[in-house]
């Protein structure tokens, strides 16, 4: 007896506590990336043993170090800011890296450990800015920002000179040079001239000029190469050049060159522009290096298929050599490399090496060229491509490693459920056709079991040797082969994450590792944009539970050029395009204003998309006549313009086999200078297990579930010019208002999660400067008007709507409520911190019932107090110290098991991890302890026989007495 | 169910590890000097100094790790440089949380405001009463009390752990008590025996049958070691 109970004693100890991690489970089932963004400056480290490292600064507002070794990150720094903010210059001598953000700080970095020597705050935010070293000294750094010349010592940081620029109303001064203790500056005022101020030392000016250019424009590409301004006119296609101090610009068009341009690009050959020559990208296909002399700009070589290129000084003659690279077929890349004086090829160095077409073209390119004994040339190139990958190339073609950049820019993800194995599936098929005669089934069942049998003991054998078949991935192999099979495991917890980027290229990673399985580029899609974000959308048309039938997934984008809609349909499991559709997509002949995915399946389980186009014209993918009439005069859609503010909900229409959207309502939600910031909809295909709470008095409090609902927020200025949110849940079929509310002196970005009959949102309260959560649950009332079905043209009467708003403590990016199969477990809310934590808040906290004076009715409920902050625990970061930062999004999933919720958030880094909201309680726990329970059970066995045995003596004993 | 959920409840209340160590901070030392602020000749902008030490650590790696987020980082940001020493450039007059923020070790995040006149108050942050002024000095220092208690520790069955549980004791006890004694009261003398039997026939006759059994146990217990044993008895008194 007493055992027994300490048994049980043991085993509620076991289950008592609460949800955190343990140490030894870090990094067992979670996993993270991290990127640096799309580079825009590269170069190699010269600071300790020449070329270790790269540096590279990217678009994504970051500087980082790179071992060239292994294209691991050596250190990296996050600045300030946003995509738009990015690194106008990099420089690098020795001991110093100094990097010029958009958001005007000049900071010096130690190349080796990263940390900051200097900061030098510029004026100017958002205008154009360069940075450069004052020629022959590399001590002094000259920078123009916000109309400003500023000289900076290298060393320490301090500025040696302060001079406002001339006419810097109209003027903006964008470019530097220096030449003979001489400080150049380029200006431009818009359709008007261009003017060239040079300064001495001392700051005053040496020469002024402005040269008339009525062709000007702010965005016009300029730059000074040697002592000559180019600037290159898009419009006309005509390159502008003169000398520094020349009196009036030579032009010449491109096609006098005999070249046929098309959004022609001006490309630096050298990091510090000191060559009388520059590349040209003319047709984003072919380039050409043009030089500049006294006569003007003539063509120094031609260069078809060329994308990117590069001078490196030779490592022994100290002559110009000019790499270039460009895309030869889909699978390789040529190099070529000229000896720019001559313009003749070194022919023993061109080279055709192996880059997979996903790639794309070669954007640019980092070389260096290192002597070998045998006087033979050696490099090292990193290239980047158009798919923001960085790759190191070595002289044998080898690539080092691959760096997928792309991966920091995710703009959708979705998780699919990874194929059953063979056998599995056969045994499917066995039950799936009844066609076959009584003989021919019982030979199939007998197969079918032996294959089981066989991979059982196949399996039984590899448990007992140990996991050798673990993901073997060729890494540094580009085409790796996938030598691991992708198959289900027993409770679906491994998937496959399919990840569109804002590149267009889309891939599959293998949940357990983070692996990449497939990648595949659409070379002309581009994301929409939405709310001032970009947007891709990643819909799922047909699961894996179709076998055998393919899972289908479809990315819907924007054609680059055109703007009309594209979609790519492809395979999740292997990313390989669907047959009959070209890999690049299926360009539709028609913008796309709205998309949804339809509920109903059509004959091949595939779930239709319906387009709507700017014409109001729907169209169906896949076309299907019977789903058409299915849908007809019982579909509605709704659109929320971002031009106009309105929302505009259409009922779709049937009329001579086409299919038209006809507006039912509108609202205008734009009045006092709203601005549409967010639409949500809830979780397409999310279970929600109980249709009510069970209150203290035994009844049920049923959950308003309108499945059309849709939370949108909107943000303004008042009056005052105090900021506001209004929050909106709107019924998309009948355009009614369901609820709406106006929170006053409280500003975005407004993130929000809706789900079940609930909707939860996060605001910046201006007024007491902190970080405010705000609930929102809709309950029916004690009776539900239809519980099969809910109407939203006959809808239940207004639900009783109850609020709370709580604080968060700190600043968030993001927010995200966990899913599981079928909604019974706990929902927990992920938020994701500014500060690069991820945080899971349970949903108890964000309660709207929580009660400011609690009742007794409320502790048997389970209902916490209201108190005004979140608290936080550290025991609550998901991701432990492996913070992550910059996150946009934040994506669960479902898994096999009911207890667990799949997790990833992606930004500039991407973090995985499982979440398991209400423990595991359908798991045994990984900690159990079999050895104890085994042992205890069997001492109870051989004790009840022993005691037994006594107690069979002892009666007979007795017996005699 | 109800109470482990209010368990949790409590857990989780009782101020979370920031405000737990806030007077922890408060004996911490500071050194401040004179506020400074740098004025440009346009537009007025201001800077916010500081220092972040954690103890524990050698080598430089922690710096790249630790950065100085200004409400949460979006617009400016302070890097550290190598002596742990931050400034934050470019700042208008206003009101700034200030974090530190550290994969591996816990700061107490504050409040930085600025008048337009460039005075620089440190107070710490108080979500609740925004207006509270607790202030802190400035130049800010920031050190690292303890690694962040990210994991929960593993329960660890400890044999010692469970007997000293005291259902288990109370459970445990008795039974001791109940299957033990019998035996030693046999093993006593034939003296104790007897009027161990005397006293229980006389109770058995006094009382009902049921309470007999737990009386008489207390009783031949007071019995035996007052018979028995004294010496033992005078050793448990010591």
């Amino acid at each position: 007896m007493s055992i027994v109970a300490l048994l049980m004693l043991a085993l509620t100890c076991l289950t008592g506590s609460n949800h955190a991690l343990f140490q030894d489970q870090a990094g067992t089932y979670d996993w993270r990336q991290q990127y640096v963004g799309k580079v825009i400056h590269a170069m190699f480290d010269q600071s300790t043993v020449s070329g270790k490292r790269i540096l590279v600064a990217t678009q994504q507002n970051v500087v980082a170090s790179l071992f060239s070794k292994n294209g691991k990150i050596a250190w990296r720094q996050i600045q300030e800011g946003n995509v738009q903010d990015s690194i106008s210059s990099l420089l690098h001598s020795d001991n110093s890296l100094v990097s010029l953000s958009g958001h005007a700080f000049l900071r010096n970095w130690s190349p080796t450990s990263g940390y900051l020597q200097w900061e030098v705050p510029v004026n100017g935010s958002g205008k154009s800015s360069q940075a450069i070293f004052i020629e022959d000294t590399d001590e002094q750094i000259a920078v123009t920002s916000g109309n400003t010349l500023y000289v900076i010592s290298a060393k320490t940081g301090s500025e040696k000179l302060k001079q406002s620029l001339p006419n810097s109303e109209s003027t903006e001064y964008g470019l530097i040079y220096s030449k003979s203790d001489k400080i150049y500056l380029v200006g431009i005022a818009e359709d008007q001239h261009v003017s060239v101020v040079a300064y001495d030392s001392l700051g005053t000016i040496q020469y002024q000029n402005t040269l008339p250019a009525i062709w000007v424009k702010m965005n016009s590409q300029c730059e000074i190469f040697g002592d000559n301004l180019v600037c290159l006119d898009t419009i006309s296609n005509t390159v502008y050049s003169t000398p520094l101090d020349g009196k009036a610009f030579k032009s010449v068009a491109l096609s006098d060159f005999g070249f046929e341009p098309n959004q022609p690009k001006l490309v630096a050959l050298t990091e510090d522009n000191s060559i009388n020559s520059f590349g040209i990208i003319i047709d984003g296909e072919n380039a050409a290096v043009l030089g500049i002399d006294a006569a003007g700009v003539k063509v120094v070589k031609d260069l078809p298929q060329a994308t990117a290129m590069q001078v490196s000084k030779h490592p022994e003659t100290q002559a110009n050599v000019l790499v270039t690279v460009g895309r030869r077929s889909s699978d390789d890349i040529f190099l070529k490399l000229y000896d720019l004086a001559t313009g003749s090829e070194i022919i023993d160095m061109s080279k055709t090496i192996h880059v997979a077409s996903h790639h794309g073209k070669p954007q640019k390119i980092v070389v260096q060229l290192v002597k070998r004994k045998e006087s033979l040339l050696n490099f090292r190139l990193l290239l980047v491509s158009d798919d923001h990958s960085m790759i190191l190339l070595q002289t044998s073609g080898r690539s080092v490693w691959v760096r997928e950049e792309a991966l920091a820019s995710v703009l959708s993800v979705e998780m699919v459920d990874l194929p059953v194995s063979e056998v599995q599936a056969k045994f499917d098929d066995e039950f799936g056709s009844s066609r076959d005669d009584i003989v021919a089934m019982f030979i199939k069942r007998f197969k079918t079991q032996f294959l089981q049998l066989q991979t059982f003991i196949l399996q039984l054998i590899d448990n007992i040797q140990g996991h050798k078949h673990k993901a073997i991935f060729t890494e540094g192999h580009e085409e790796g082969d996938d030598e691991f099979e992708l198959t289900r495991d027993n409770f679906n917890l491994n998937k496959i994450i399919v990840a569109a980027t804002s590149v267009g290229k889309v891939f599959g990673l293998y949940s357990s590792t983070g692996k990449i399985v497939w990648r595949h580029m659409l070379h002309d899609v581009t994301p929409f944009s939405r709310y001032g974000s970009p947007m891709l959308a990643l819909l799922v048309q047909r699961t894996t539970a179709h076998f055998p039938h393919q899972p289908q997934c479809v990315v819907i984008g924007k054609h680059k050029v055109t703007g009309n809609g594209v979609l790519s349909v492809f395979n999740p499991i292997t990313g390989v395009p669907v047959k009959n559709t070209p890999s690049e997509g299926i360009s539709l002949h028609f913008q796309i204003k709205q998309f949804t995915l339809l509920p109903m399946n059509d004959d091949h389980f595939i779930k239709p998309i319906a387009i709507l186009d700017t014409n109001n014209r729907v169209y169906l993918y896949p076309e299907n006549k019977k789903i058409m009439k299915e849908i007809d005069n019982t579909m509605y859609m709704f659109t929320a313009s971002e031009d106009t503010n309105t929302m505009i909900g259409y009922q779709i229409k049937q009329m001579d086999d086409e299919l038209k959207a006809q507006e039912v309502w509108a609202a205008n939600l734009g009045q006092d200078n709203q601005v549409i910031t967010s639409v949500t909809a809830k979780k397409v295909g999310e279970h929600v297990h109980s249709q009510g709470l069970i209150l203290a008095d035994r009844s049920v409090l049923y959950k308003y579930l309108n499945p059309n609902l849709v939370a949108v927020t909107t943000e303004g200025i008042d009056g005052q010019a105090k900021p506001f949110i209004n929050m909106y849940l709107i019924d998309t079929v009948s355009g009614h208002i369901v609820f709406s509310c106006y929170h006053r002196r409280v500003h975005g970005p407004v993130k929000l999660v809706h789900s079940e009959n609930w909707v939860i949102y996060s605001f910046y309260n201006e007024k007491n400067r902190r970080n405010e959560i705000s609930v929102v649950e809709m309950f029916e009332g004690s009776k539900q008007s239809n519980s099969t079905d809910f109407s939203s043209l006959h809808p239940p009467s207004p639900p009783i709507v109850m609020r709370q708003a709580f604080i968060f403590p700190f600043p968030l990016s993001t927010m995200a409520a966990t899913v599981t199969e079928k909604g019974i477990t706990d929902k927990h809310i992920m938020i994701a911190l500014k500060a690069g934590g991820i945080v899971e808040v349970q949903r108890q906290f964000l309660d709207a019932r929580r009660p400011v004076i609690p009742k007794p009715e409320h502790r048997e409920e389970g209902i916490i107090p209201y108190i005004p902050e979140i608290p936080l625990s550290f025991e609550q970061f998901i991701n432990y110290n492996q913070s992550v930062f910059n996150i946009r999004g934040i994506h669960t999933s479902p898994s096999g098991l009911e207890s667990t919720s799949l997790m990833i958030a992606y930004g500039l880094d991407i973090f995985f991890t499982r979440a398991m909201p209400s423990k595991m309680f359908d798991v045994l726990k990984e900690d159990f302890d079999y050895f104890f329970i085994g042992a205890v059970l069997s001492a109870m066995i051989l004790a009840s026989v022993i005691t037994k045995k006594l107690a069979e003596r002892k009666a007979l004993y007795r017996g005699w007495k | 169910m109800l109470l482990a959920a209010f368990r949790k409840m409590d857990f989780l209340i009782s101020p979370n590890f920031l405000h737990l160590s806030l007077f922890l901070v408060a004996t911490l030392t500071f050194f401040c000097s004179s506020c400074v602020s740098l004025e440009n000749e346009n537009t007025a902008t201001f800077k916010i100094e500081g220092k972040v030490n954690i103890p524990f650590t050698t080598g430089q790696e922690w710096l790249t790790h630790t950065r100085i987020l200004l409400d949460g980082g979006e617009k400016m940001i302070g890097f550290l440089k190598s002596d742990g020493t931050f400034v934050v450039n470019n700042l208008a007059p206003g009101s700034y949380l200030v974090q530190v923020e550290n994969p591996d070790y816990a700061f107490e995040p504050c409040r930085v405001d600025i008048t337009s006149k460039g005075k620089i108050r440190a107070r710490k942050m108080n979500n609740v009463q925004t207006s509270a002024v607790q202030s802190l000095p400035y130049p800010l220092r920031f050190k690292a009390r303890a690694q962040a208690p990210y994991f929960q520790q593993r329960e660890q069955w400890r044999i010692t752990d469970m007997l000293m549980n005291p259902m288990v004791l109370m459970m445990v006890l008795p039974v001791l008590l109940l299957m033990v004694l019998p035996k030693m009261m046999n093993a006593a003398d034939p003296e104790t025996q007897k009027e161990m039997q005397n006293s229980m026939s006389m109770f058995s006759g006094a009382n009902q049958k049921s309470a007999a059994d737990s009386f008489d146990l207390s009783k031949s217990l007071t019995g035996l070691f007052g018979t028995t044993s004294p010496t033992s008895k005078k050793r448990k008194n010591k």
